[in-house]
């Protein structure tokens, strides 16, 4: 198989996951889709020059990761209060059960007011279901902050939902 | 985990990403790819796309969007490959114009394959030209829109041309170059023919036919507008005002001239590039001959088929070819492989020019009588393109009037007896052509309409026409 159709296979594989990612690390579908997007098409570039990647997956994730804080420089990050006015708007594929949709939006809320490293680390691992340690080599940090930051996402989490869920 | 972690979990995985845009963002994901290939195909030895799962719901992954698309695809196959004869006017002409042909643009990566493909458009839109013309149904707006697209493709060919010759690869460009000028040459020779039977037919008629007219004197500002700058430069006096107009005539001699420009320069590189290569010029020397060889063959056929009257311009291209090759193989005799090389490339180009030259005489075969009764004035004007001398001085015949009397090409000093007698067929028939020409020169003055058998009391053209579509340019070599 040519180097052309085991990408676009990746892309089949991988585009939800990247997407689901940018989107809770931006809460803008608009711009998930474009970060999703811009993801692969420099992977893509990449590979085409003629690097060698021994895990795809992973690479995916660092390059939308590095075009996510890109962005977050670029543009001044809206205030909370603002999303907090703003609320999580529905996108077009809103899950059609009303429960799922709710829990959608509680759990978006709650991620916005988690701090950014925090929120980010959340996302990573239970979201993308990485592993600390990848986490670590992903984001350059040093696996004890890792830890200590998912712990402390964990409790923030769990105050913010615990009145839905009664945790 | 926690029950409120996975409930967490849970939720976020409700956050889908629309089939709609899943599948947008994979077409543009997709052109990116075929914009920018892989330059190693061993890449992907090592990368592996790390199977999370395997992967069974693939299949019910891809939304049905996808099938319905594939679908559309497959069944307007037909209609897409209907489209690729289609005519201005006709119902399937923006099909092919507007889907068919950008669609293979798009297949087209490196730039010499665009340059191909640039080439086949142009040669396609002038056959569409005439085709029309031929029938009679050509207007003035489609032979101004034709122009535009000609200019556009040439215009393109040319750049690729230049970007190849940039890039180094001068051999290509120069391969490329030489098919593009030779069939703009013979396309030119053949609407001047075109266009002098329809004033034949004419007679003296006040009644200018339109179809003609429109066809020598449509106006197109735009093919002006893109008009080589160097023609700009030249003609100071076009600032600010809309630019002169230009003929579809005019356009394709304008392309064929800086064609050839190009052309010369490409080749006087290529020269100088293989100074001293003896093996560059083996090369061209054995490109040069099986390209004589493949249009001798092609030449005796449509000889056989239309007699030697009409294919004897082509003959007379050929035998001058063949001059130049004797000739090169002199000087690579004597280890002047640069002059060699030039030798050898003319030699090839004059091939290539005789080809066209067939492929036009079987293109109007069938409904210019002329042809059969006699060789008409544009295959005289045809027939006699100096040899271009290393200095570069090149003695363009402009003028028909000076085509029968243009020098005869240089003649090796071993002539076989098939050379000399091949000689002296074309002296006969070159004395007969001049004694035709008188006779038609005399014809016209009286006004008398040329014997045809169609005649024409309309202006318009009654003949029928049956361009053959299935010789396309030829830009394999």
């Amino acid at each position: 198989m040519g180097p052309e159709q085991a990408f676009i296979q990746a892309y089949d594989q991988y585009a939800d996951a990247i997407y689901r990612h940018c989107y809770f690390r931006v809460l803008d579908r608009e711009k998930a889709r474009d970060l999703m997007q811009e993801a692969f098409t420099r992977t893509w570039s990449y590979l085409a020059d003629g690097n060698e990647v021994d895990n795809l997956r992973a690479f995916l994730y660092r390059v939308a990761n590095n075009l996510i804080i890109d962005q977050s420089r670029k543009r001044p990050t809206v205030s909370l209060d603002e999303i907090r006015e703003r609320g999580v708007e529905l996108g077009k594929t809103s899950p059609e059960d009303i429960g799922k949709r709710l829990d959608l939006q509680v759990v978006a809320k709650a991620l916005q007011q988690i701090d950014p490293p925090c929120r980010d680390l959340l996302i990573l691992r239970y979201l993308d279901g990485m592993p600390p340690r990848d986490i670590a080599k992903t984001c350059h940090l040093p696996i004890s902050r890792v830890y200590v930051q998912l712990h402390r996402g964990r409790q923030q989490l769990r105050i913010l939902l615990s009145t839905t869920y009664h945790a | 985990m926690r029950k409120f972690l996975k409930l967490f979990r849970h939720a976020l995985t409700n956050e889908q990403l629309a089939p709609a845009d899943r599948e947008a963002i994979r077409s543009t994901i997709l052109r990116a790819i075929a914009l920018h290939p892989a330059k190693n195909e061993q890449l992907f030895q090592r990368v592996r796309v790390r199977d999370a799962a395997p992967d069974l719901f693939a299949f019910l992954r891809r939304p049905s969007f996808a099938v319905i698309s594939l679908g559309i695809l497959l069944a307007g196959g037909g209609v897409s490959y209907a489209a690729e004869d289609a005519l201005p006017g006709g119902f399937l002409y923006p099909i092919k114009v507007a889907v068919t042909e950008p669609l293979r643009a798009t297949l087209t990566f490196s730039a010499e394959q665009r340059a191909v493909l640039a080439a086949k458009l142009a040669d396609r839109r002038l056959r569409e030209a005439e085709r029309l013309a031929a029938d009679g149904r050509l207007t003035a707006e489609t032979s101004a829109q034709l122009a535009n697209q000609l200019t556009k493709h040439a215009a393109k060919v040319q750049a690729n041309v230049a970007r190849l010759e940039a890039a180094g690869n001068v051999q290509a460009a120069a391969n490329i170059g030489t098919a593009l000028e030779a069939n703009l040459y013979a396309h030119a020779e053949v609407m001047t023919q075109l266009e002098r039977k329809a004033k034949e037919l004419r007679g003296n008629d006040d009644e200018p036919d339109e179809d003609w007219e429109t066809l020598a004197t449509s106006t197109t500002a735009g093919v002006a507008a893109t008009t080589t700058a160097a023609a700009d430069q030249n003609s100071g006096d076009n600032d600010g005002r809309p630019r002169k107009e230009s003929t579809l005539l005019e356009t394709i001699r304008d392309r064929s001239g800086m064609a050839r420009r190009q052309q010369e320069n490409l080749e006087r590189r290529v020269a100088e590039r293989s100074k001293q290569s003896r093996k560059a010029a083996e090369n061209k020397r054995a490109a040069a001959e099986n390209a004589i060889e493949e249009t001798r063959k092609f030449l005796r056929k449509a000889s056989a088929r239309y007699g030697t009257a009409a294919t004897a311009a082509a003959t007379v291209r050929l035998d001058a070819a063949m001059t130049v090759l004797s000739q090169g193989i002199e000087r690579f005799n004597a280890d002047e492989f640069a002059q060699a090389f030039v030798q050898f490339q003319l030699a090839h180009r004059g091939a290539q020019e005789a080809r066209q030259l067939i492929v036009a005489v079987k293109d109007l075969e069938k409904r210019l009588p002329t042809l059969s009764t006699g060789t008409p004035s544009w295959l005289l004007a045809a027939s006699s393109t100096p040899v271009m001398t290393i200095g570069g001085e090149d003695a363009r015949d402009d003028d028909d009037e000076d085509a029968a009397e243009a020098p005869k090409p240089a003649t090796t000093t071993s002539q076989s007896a098939a050379e000399r007698r091949r000689e002296i067929e074309r002296e006969q028939n070159e004395l007969r052509r001049k004694e035709e020409r008188r006779e038609e020169n005399r014809r016209s003055e009286n006004g008398a309409p040329t014997p045809t058998p169609t005649p024409s009391p309309t202006p318009k053209i009654e003949v029928e026409v049956e361009i053959d579509t299935k010789t396309e340019l030829d830009l394999n070599f």
